[in-house]
């Protein structure tokens, strides 16, 4: 028979790890500064994490561009928009940064990121984004953490909500 | 049932008395090997766990997010805590059965915090951080469905890390693209080593043996597949300059260390046994650096001969370790390279015909030269298929 110590780490590290991802995922997006990027693009499916829509951050003109897009050495210096208004980008080297609200890796900003939607209602936003993506009508809210993980806090189909982990998100 | 029937059979034809049929059951009852209901419990506890998985790819939209999540710890938990009792309690069938629905629904809860938070994480680090975090609940199941649900669960990790250090090599480190073919190469060449020398562990082995037996047959299975796949590098032409470059050699270090290990791994093995390992790898290899070594067109009856080689040497050495089955597989695999063989050669109906009838008799010759070297002494009769 197991000791008790192997059969509770047996069974709590499972847990640990579940609640480390909660907890993690919850302070991002309490704590993180709401950035809003137009975005574009679409391509869902994903047999593990089920039916999601597949898009790309729009990265507005930058204030400063000192470096090229794809320079490992180039980040982008992300500050947060007034209400209702899309985020302000420079580009800048990653070494010698500004203070910004979330410094990202410009390559990284070019990776596509995905958005879970219920499997219902799939076909349905990704049409919608299809529709509206590239004229300025789909909007990101992204919590960036310091080590360029990427939280999509909300996503808006010209002007509505395609669901949001913190609703009160400006979207628009 | 089959043995009784046959304790029986033998009875009524005098072979043997009932005291030594009742000795034989017992001694057979003691050392049953109990496969068939651990396989159905792992299948069952598996499906649950793919079913909550999918459930959670739906991502139902009638419940919130964080009710989701608290709904997910709140049933972790519950399992967490059976999973102990039915441990602490020495319910094996128990313990397996909930230790793999605890696994599968870690995965789901990984996937399901991925999906309410929208976390754009790569899949490898959840995938790597899931492995990891079992890796003491399914050594707590000691069956060896479990075990091998274990090793799928690093496998897919390691699938899914090397894929990525693949990007990783070609967007942040800069290298070309050719030389990350390379590296990819070593990688997966280097990928069953891993598995055995875990499969080696004295602890794992002290503890865990059918965990550490998992671990190795899954990194010899993988040296067989690489092997077999390393000779059909003769099938397309190689041009006027290398294909590859500096990954063949880099293989050939990495092909080395089964080679050099095998004593310290396995030093019960009989020299010949080692030889032949070491012959099956030097021969894989050698194809395979061959085939970019220097301009020449498409040969596939070099992948052919060096294939069928290279299973006649993993059969050598399963017959000098006493491993019959296996012995069996791989001279099947020699059957029906051959078979492939004429139809590969041969072009019109008549000649490919003419090339399996030829196979195929090729091949019962060495159905019938296997079935006479398993004979038992005496050549009986009937049941000679020797069964280990």
């Amino acid at each position: 028979m197991a000791s008790r110590s192997r059969v509770a780490l047996a069974v709590l590290l499972p847990l640990a790890v579940i609640v480390a991802g909660v907890v993690s995922a919850e302070r991002r997006s309490a704590l993180a500064p709401h950035l809003v990027f137009e975005i574009e693009g679409y391509d869902p499916r994903d047999l593990l994490r089920g039916h999601y829509l597949q898009f790309r951050l729009r990265v507005p003109e930058p204030a400063t561009d000192e470096c090229q897009g794809t320079d490992p050495d180039c980040c982008l210096c992300a500050m947060a928009g007034e209400l209702g208004e899309t985020v302000r980008v420079a580009r800048v080297s990653c070494a010698d940064a500004p203070p910004c609200d979330a410094l990202l890796p410009a390559e990284r900003a070019a990776i596509p990121l995905r958005f879970y939607v219920p499997e219902d209602r799939a076909p349905e936003l990704e049409r919608q984004l299809a529709a509206v993506a590239g004229h300025g009508g789909a909007r990101a809210d992204v919590a960036i953490a310091g080590d360029g993980t990427i939280q999509v806090r909300g996503l808006w189909l010209d002007g509505l909500d395609a669901g949001s982990v913190a609703p009160s998100a400006p979207g628009r | 049932m089959r043995l009784a029937r046959q304790l029986a059979r033998w009875q009524a034809e005098g072979l043997i008395d009932a005291a030594t049929a009742e000795r034989i059951a017992k001694h057979e009852a003691a050392h049953r090997n109990p496969f068939v209901m651990p396989a159905l419990v792992a299948i069952g506890a598996g499906a649950i766990a793919l079913g909550l998985v999918s459930i959670v790819a739906a991502n139902w939209a009638a419940i919130p997010g964080r009710v989701k999540i608290a709904v997910d710890l709140a049933a972790s938990m519950a399992l967490a805590a059976a999973t102990a009792r039915a441990a602490l309690r020495g319910s094996r069938l128990a313990t397996d059965a909930l230790a793999t629905v605890l696994w599968g629904f870690t995965l789901a809860s990984l996937a399901l915090v991925g999906q309410v938070y929208q976390v754009q994480s790569p899949a490898w680090r959840s995938l790597l951080l899931w492995a990891a975090a079992t890796t003491p609940l399914l050594l707590l199941a000691g069956s060896r469905p479990a075990a091998v649900l274990w090793a799928g669960g690093w496998l897919l990790a390691q699938a899914a890390g090397w894929a990525a250090i693949f990007e990783w090599l070609e967007r942040d480190v800069g290298i070309t693209p050719h030389d990350a073919s390379n590296a990819m190469l070593v990688l997966v060449a280097a990928a069953p080593l891993p598995w055995i020398a875990i499969g080696r562990l004295r602890r794992l082995l002290r503890d865990h043996p059918v965990h550490a037996r998992v671990a190795e047959e899954i990194g010899w299975l993988g040296v067989a597949v690489l092997g077999a796949l390393g000779c059909l590098a003769w099938y397309s032409a190689r041009g006027p300059e290398p294909e590859i470059g500096w990954g063949v050699l880099a293989t050939g270090l990495v092909a080395a260390v089964p080679v050099l290990a095998l004593p310290r791994w396995h030093p019960e093995w009989s020299a010949s046994q080692r030889a032949a390992v070491s012959l099956a790898i030097g021969i894989a290899w050698a194809t395979f650096a061959l085939g970019d070594a220097f301009p020449r067109p498409a040969a596939g009856w070099v992948a052919a001969i060096t294939q069928i080689l290279f299973f006649a040497a993993l059969a050598w050495a399963s017959a000098a370790g006493g491993h019959e089955r296996l012995f069996r597989s791989f001279t099947g695999l020699i059957g029906l390279r051959i078979l492939v063989v004429y139809l590969e050669v041969f072009g019109s109906l008549l000649t490919t015909g003419l090339g399996l009838v030829a196979g195929g008799l090729l091949t019962l010759a060495l159905v019938w030269a296997w079935r006479r070297s398993s004979m038992p002494e005496g050549g009986g009769k009937g049941e000679g298929d020797g069964v280990a």
